[in-house]
């Protein structure tokens, strides 16, 4: 027998946002990703492996940042992983398009000390824009290979992952380009360096020198918090902050901006002016500019938003349901008969209760409720992702974001939030402050998400008209407009501005969507399923042991009280907190029939559609928010969701019975 | 002397602010430089010199500032910046000296950091303040430099990471509608930034 010891190879991926580097990761890990958080934290983290010859290559994906400062966590996670998991290759992606702005961060990496591959993607868009680019003599001055890509078409990925090979093996040397500073900075990092190596060695031991002193001067957070908690940092400190000084009288700016500009000079003078050209301004507008100044006009931008957003409601609703139909007839007519007669010849009968109405029927609820749903909205949320649409919309509706103390950016989480409450919540990590992630938390649960949409089509939208169903969603709109303008108004804080990349367009790519798509439906399944499934068990186990009544009895004076509900109905709302659409399932099997106007009028089904509308998230979006919030918070969000609902239905009921209905 | 004192005390903060930008920008201020620069008559200058002479603002023959000129002058700048800039209008008695501060952060809501950031830019800039003015007015098409950004360190950090760091030239793509935000371009590529932050960015606008 033959044993295979393969060599193992570490590999880190970074780059700044939109440069195609989750492409590149799916096409060098393929299936075999995983996907979960960096420990104790909210950022997405993926990573995989591929074999190549007698290499394993793991690869990890880290989050698009545009520089190493503490600006957020993405951008601390990052360096934080290339220091101290010391990978053996970091694969440093870079946008041939935009090559300044991006070489900003490769400068900063340079300085860690990473050691680099440069995979120079998009050069399809740098040619389209009439750029020339010598990427030889890039290699050559950067010191380190330099990979010219297409990923989305896969040209280069062999070629990167045979460098990296080759520079593991050290058939290729690397001698990275010395970052040199103006004659002022540079002599004050040479000085703080030599002090930090001498009275500060364990910090020296895991972070270059070199690279504290200039993130001391650039006064990094974190950094300086690392330096003023050992004892002899306080010296360096003040040192350092008396260079800052003399800095910033020489220059006459502040130090961020002297060291930024001089990164920027740097790779003006020393890098670009030697290898890129510009071979032709681009005359023809290309499709991308076209695009880009329709959907930002400031009319048929908005024409557009509306049509999109109409367009994937549409999608999602019409895809969903020929889903759902579809799954509901192979599991009705194929499998549950045969499950049913095989389980009920083995099984006594309370088990048998248990087991085929509880944990099975819970686990197909799932299969033919939520996916249907999820699956399309998720589609959809990948190709405006991909395409790049999505800062577009933030742009449009940043004005009208802002009345509500959020800025543009917050319109994604809300999006997200009419798929499922889950993302939205876990989607609220875009906002910078703490005090927008909390206002945003607030609003994005009251949103309907597609749970909640079988709920309000499946009662409102059937029985009444469809039309009132969708004038619910009108609303819904209207509260959560007045909601997040009392709560800016509340808030301590002022709100924060808006600062953000615009992509060009980019042509989606079918296999990065269908993956990105897959994932996220992964991960749903994963964090929902067992909830609905034991949700689903406890609710066969209450009428099992004859709870039912009892429990609606207790609950009926607000039920039938305020509400004006039928007493039972007061049941399936409360078990909506497992899943919402549980709210709707569980009232037809509590009736004992699909046709809800035999046991309820009009005005009933009214109310108790409102009332489910803003109840309290169910349990995966608590979770969720405990997650990004903290339990106090979570709590509060939740208890305010039960209190508004309960006033909605009541403010509904008592209207609908002043106007004689 | 036949000049209106009145006026001759309206154009000293001009005229010492002049004094000031030329030192810092190693030009050695005379009377004709000054009278050139501003086009006022050099005897008036030399009229507003004078007062500024009695008042201790200015020492002896080189024209250089005192402690208290420069004092002067820097608070000049803060008020300028802030009627210009914050209220829209320019009127310096409107808010008395030395109170700038205060007022900044009590009815503006900027915290010490902020104001403390525009004081230094204001002491350094050795430009002539009067050209700065916010990215706001700037319309679709037209390009400025980038000058300042009032704000926290963390604003000012993000800024220049996106590429805007002093000295940058931009063009407005698109100047949001109903009050929303700009798209510049900046190093051949596109960022959006809210109203709120482009208000307290100041530029230079070029022609």
């Amino acid at each position: 027998m033959v044993y295979m010891f393969r060599k193992r190879i570490n590999v880190a991926l970074a780059g700044q946002p939109n440069v195609g580097k989750s492409v590149i990761f799916n096409n060098l890990v393929g299936g075999s990703q995983i996907v979960g958080n960096w420990p104790g934290k909210t950022v997405e983290k993926a990573e995989g492996k591929l074999i190549y010859g007698d290499y394993e290559i793991n690869v990890i994906d880290l989050p698009g940042i545009y520089s190493l400062s503490t600006y957020s966590e993405e951008e601390i996670i990052a360096r934080e992983y290339i220091v101290s998991a010391k990978p053996d290759i970091v694969v440093n992606v870079v946008d041939a398009s935009v090559l300044e702005r991006n070489l900003y961060l490769t400068l900063q990496l340079f300085e860690l000390n990473a050691p680099l591959i440069i995979a120079l993607n998009l050069m399809d868009v740098a040619q389209s824009k009439g750029l020339r680019i010598d990427v030889e003599k890039l290699s050559r001055i950067l010191g380190v290979p330099v990979i010219p890509m297409i990923a989305v078409t896969g040209s280069g990925i062999d070629k990167l992952v045979k460098t990296i090979v080759d520079v593991f093996e050290g058939r290729i040397r690397l001698s990275p380009f010395k970052v040199r500073y103006g004659r002022e900075v540079e002599e004050k990092v040479s000085i703080i360096a030599k002090i930090v190596e001498r009275y500060l060695p364990n910090l020296c031991s895991k972070y270059p020198s070199r690279w504290i002193s200039i993130k001391l001067l650039e006064r990094d957070d974190h950094v300086l918090r690392m330096v003023s908690e050992l004892y002899e940092g306080k010296v360096v400190l003040l040192l350092v902050q008396e260079f800052i000084e003399e800095l910033e009288k020489i220059h006459g700016e502040s130090i961020t901006s002297i060291i930024s500009s001089e990164r920027y000079g740097i790779i003006n003078r020393d890098i670009l002016a030697n290898v890129q050209f510009i071979e032709k301004e681009a005359i023809r507008l290309s499709l991308s500019d076209r695009l880009n100044y329709w959907t930002t006009h400031p009319i048929i931008g908005y024409l557009i938003l509306v049509l999109v957003f109409f367009g994937i409601f549409y999608f999602i609703f019409i895809g969903g349901s020929f889903l759902e139909s579809l799954l509901d007839y192979i599991f009705d007519e194929v499998f549950m008969p045969q499950i049913s007669s095989l389980l009920s010849y083995h099984l006594p009968e309370p088990l048998y209760g248990i087991i085929v109405g509880g944990l099975i029927n819970g686990f197909i609820a799932v299969l033919t409720i939520s996916l249907p749903y999820i699956l399309p909205f998720y589609f959809i949320l990948s190709i405006l992702e991909d395409t790049g649409y999505m800062p577009r919309a933030a742009y449009l509706m940043d004005a009208f974001m802002h009345r509500i103390g959020l800025h543009g950016k917050a319109f994604l989480p809300l999006m997200l939030g009419y798929g499922c409450n889950v993302p939205a919540c876990l989607g609220c990590r875009i906002m910078e402050s703490d005090r927008e992630k909390f206002l945003l938390s607030f609003l994005v649960v009251l949103i309907p998400c597609s749970a909640r949409t079988v709920v309000i089509l499946g009662i409102v939208g059937r029985y009444i008209g469809l039309i009132y169903g969708l004038l619910l969603y009108v609303v819904n709109i209207f509260v959560v407009i007045l909601i997040g303008l009392l709560l800016n108004k509340v808030l301590p804080g002022c709100p924060v501005g808006l600062i953000m990349e615009m992509p060009d367009y980019r042509k989606p790519f079918v296999k990065a969507i269908l993956i990105k798509t897959w994932r996220r439906v992964e991960s749903f399944l994963y964090e929902a399923s067992p909830l609905i499934v034991v949700g689903s068990v406890i609710l066969s186990l209450i009428y099992q042991l004859n709870l039912v009544e009892p429990i609606s009895y207790i609950m009926s004076p607000l039920i039938s009280g305020l509400l004006g509900l039928p007493i039972i109905a007061g049941f399936p709302l409360i078990f909506g907190i497992l899943r919402k659409e549980l709210a709707l399932i569980m009232l037809e099997e509590l009736f004992g029939s699909s046709d809800l106007r035999m046991f309820m009028t009009f005005k009933q089904m009214l109310v108790f559609t409102i009332t489910v509308m803003f109840f309290i998230p169910c349990v995966a979006t608590i979770a969720a928010c405990v997650r990004e919030e903290g339990w106090k918070r979570a709590t509060l969000i939740s208890l305010f969701t039960v209190i508004l609902s309960i006033f909605l239905g009541w403010l509904t009921n008592l209207s609908l019975t002043l106007i004689g209905l | 002397m036949g000049y209106d004192m009145d006026l001759v005390e309206r154009l000293m903060p001009k005229i010492l602010e002049t004094i000031y930008s030329m030192t810092l920008s190693g030009i050695q201020p005379t009377i004709d430089l000054i009278s050139k620069k501003l086009s006022i008559p050099p005897l008036f200058v030399n009229e507003v010199l004078k007062l500024a002479l009695n008042k201790g603002l200015i020492s002896g023959d080189n024209l250089s500032l005192t402690e208290a000129g420069r004092d002067f002058v820097l608070n000049y700048r803060q008020t300028f910046i802030h009627d210009k800039l914050i209220h829209g209008k320019y009127d310096l008695e409107n808010i008395s000296s030395g109170v700038v501060h205060e007022h900044l952060k009590y009815s503006h809501g900027l915290d010490d950091d902020e104001i403390n950031s525009l004081k230094d830019f204001l002491s350094k800039f050795d430009g002539n303040v009067e050209e700065a003015e916010p990215l706001t007015n700037l319309r679709p098409g037209e390009r400025g430099v980038f000058m300042y950004a009032m704000g926290g360190y963390g604003i000012l950090r993000r800024l220049s990471d996106m590429g805007l760091t002093p000295g940058i030239e931009l063009e407005v793509l698109s100047a949001g509608p109903f009050g929303g935000p700009f798209i510049l371009r900046v190093r051949g590529y596109e960022i959006v930034i809210g109203r709120g932050i482009a208000s307290r960015i100041y530029v230079k606008r070029l022609k």
